[in-house]
């Protein structure tokens, strides 16, 4: 090979190595996991924030909320210094801190993770907005906005405002077919769609012993689930629309 | 014969009669047995009204299910048989179940058949709906409040106050139960008057267990032992101290029971 050549090479070589170097994950000890962010309703119970636990840890302690509007207690701690092969999600355990908000606002909770010894581990703050808004302004479908009972057409537009703020990502419309299994279908805001004509249908014992048990609904359900990006978090969160028409099967 | 012997002869043969005829039926139900011959649902209810229907011995399936009124639609939702009866059930031959939903208020009929597996009719069957529409004025309870506040089921700001029913129309108040968890999280019950001033429930259940145990490993090469203190927590505790109201009532005139719940909160001691 030239110099030149060899010279080029080299260097290609080098900064591959430097490169791939750079990408070996950080081998950081592991570390409890809390998320940055929470929306709650404001006075509504059963609220929480999930903290997953990681080797060594063992208790939340120095629970604090900045408010006397922000109330906030430890409602669920499993930990252990086995981990648990059979969980998958949470081997080494896991904390719920139930939070109540009195009044709308934005608060700061922060606590600790500490281990047997009392040693704070790590230590976390999560920005908690506690609001009484609806991220969905208004839901139609054929121009009505009332859902309940029979839809009285077969076709129609279904079409979602968002409140300010509130970013629309999908929606995804779900129906059954005449033997009763699901089809699901991803439709445009505002889009012209047909609602479903059979019921679902769940066979259990199929050929079994000359017989075949099920389960069915009554009537025709078409269900819509709205995808939306949180305004004051960004996570994605659903909620879910349905519509009934009498069934053809 | 005398008559005495006839007399006797024939008592008898009276009681022989009687008790052969009096034998129980050994088997559970002759034909299928269906859970009511009426039944009362709310129009434009989507939640499902069901008919039950328990199988005999060679049922097997529902067909011809018709209603008088396309005002009224009949579908069976459950289908559950075997053959053979399965002793230990309640419904040995299995069961089904007919979903009712009514379109507009009115009196109606429902009609179907039970058949064997092969489709032979077993038996037949008919029975009156009556839909109605609902009225959201017809709740048993008109007011509950306490402390003069309407508000249930949210942290509350008094200690203490008077919890008081108003019933509507048509309903009688039967009891008031208060229930509490106390500071070792055993759950209290006390019955109570209606607009008696009480106490809210001061702890929040909680359940605790730090568990610590030994491990021991033995070498048998060195002969030594190694004991490892191992560990496991758990803890589980309600949110706010809960004090829930159970109101009894009964419906004056179809003489049925019911209950309504109503819970405060406060901030807990524990």
């Amino acid at each position: 090979m030239k110099k030149q050549q060899k010279r080029m090479l080299c260097f290609f070589l080098a900064v591959g190595l430097l490169v791939t170097s750079l990408l070996i994950p950080n081998g950081q000890a592991a570390a409890s996991a809390a998320p940055d962010k929470e929306h709650i309703w404001v006075k509504q119970t059963g609220e929480e924030l999930e903290v997953r636990f990681d080797e060594g840890d063992f208790k939340i302690a120095n629970l604090k909320s900045g408010s006397k509007n922000l109330i906030l207690r430890t409602t669920y701690v499993n930990s252990s210094d086995r981990k648990q092969e059979y969980d998958a999600e949470y081997p080494w355990g896991y904390a719920r801190i139930g939070m109540y908000a009195k009044k709308k606002g934005t608060y700061t909770v922060t606590f600790d993770v500490v281990d047997r010894q009392g040693a704070v581990r790590k230590s976390h703050s999560v920005k908690v907005y506690a609001t009484a808004d609806m991220a969905v302004k208004k839901v139609s479908y054929a121009g009505k906005t009332e859902f309940f009972g029979i839809a009285p057409k077969a076709k129609g537009k279904f079409k979602v405002s968002m409140a300010k703020g509130y970013k629309l990502q999908s929606i995804t419309m779900t129906s059954y077919d005449r033997t009763g299994k699901e089809i699901v279908k991803k439709i445009k805001n505002g889009q012209n769609v047909a609602l479903g004509k059979y019921r679902s249908k769940t066979v259990y014992n199929e050929g079994a012993q000359n017989r075949e048990d099920w389960r069915a609904d009554l009537l025709a359900r078409t269900q819509f689930k709205v995808a939306y990006k949180d305004k004051y978090t960004g996570a994605s969160k659903t909620v879910y629309y349905s519509l009934y028409r009498v069934p053809l099967n | 014969m005398r008559i005495s012997k006839k007399i006797a002869c024939f008592l008898f043969a009276a009681c022989m009669a009687v008790s052969v005829l009096a034998v129980p039926n050994t088997k559970a139900y002759a034909q299928a047995k269906v859970s009511s011959e009426k039944m009362n649902i709310t129009v434009n209810s989507t939640y499902t009204n069901q008919i039950e229907i328990t199988y005999s011995e060679g049922d097997a399936q529902i067909k011809n299910i018709k209603t008088n009124s396309k005002n009224l639609i009949a579908k069976q939702t459950y289908q559950y048989y075997h053959q053979e009866a399965y002793t230990y059930s309640e419904r040995p031959y299995g069961y089904a179940r007919i979903g009712l939903f009514a379109k507009k208020a009115g009196n109606y009929r429902v009609t179907f058949d039970v058949c064997g597996p092969d489709g032979s009719k077993k038996s037949s069957h008919s029975l009156r709906v009556k839909a109605g529409n609902s009225d959201r004025n017809e709740s048993p309870v008109k007011k509950a409040t306490f402390a003069g506040k309407e508000t249930f089921f949210e942290l509350c700001g008094k200690k203490s106050g008077k919890f008081k029913v108003e019933m509507n129309k048509g309903y009688k108040l039967k009891s008031i139960t208060m229930i509490t968890d106390d500071a070792n999280g055993k759950s209290v019950e006390k019955k109570i008057k209606n607009n008696t001033k009480v106490t809210l429930g001061e702890y929040a259940y909680k359940s605790e267990d730090d568990y610590t145990y030994y491990d021991y490993d033995y070498d048998p090469v060195t002969y030594q032992e190694t004991r490892r203190e191992r560990w496991s927590y758990y803890l589980y505790s309600d949110m706010f101290a809960q004090t829930e109201f159970r109101v009894e009532y009964v419906n004056t005139k179809t003489k049925t029971q019911g209950t309504a719940y109503f819970s405060l909160y406060r901030i807990p001691k524990n």
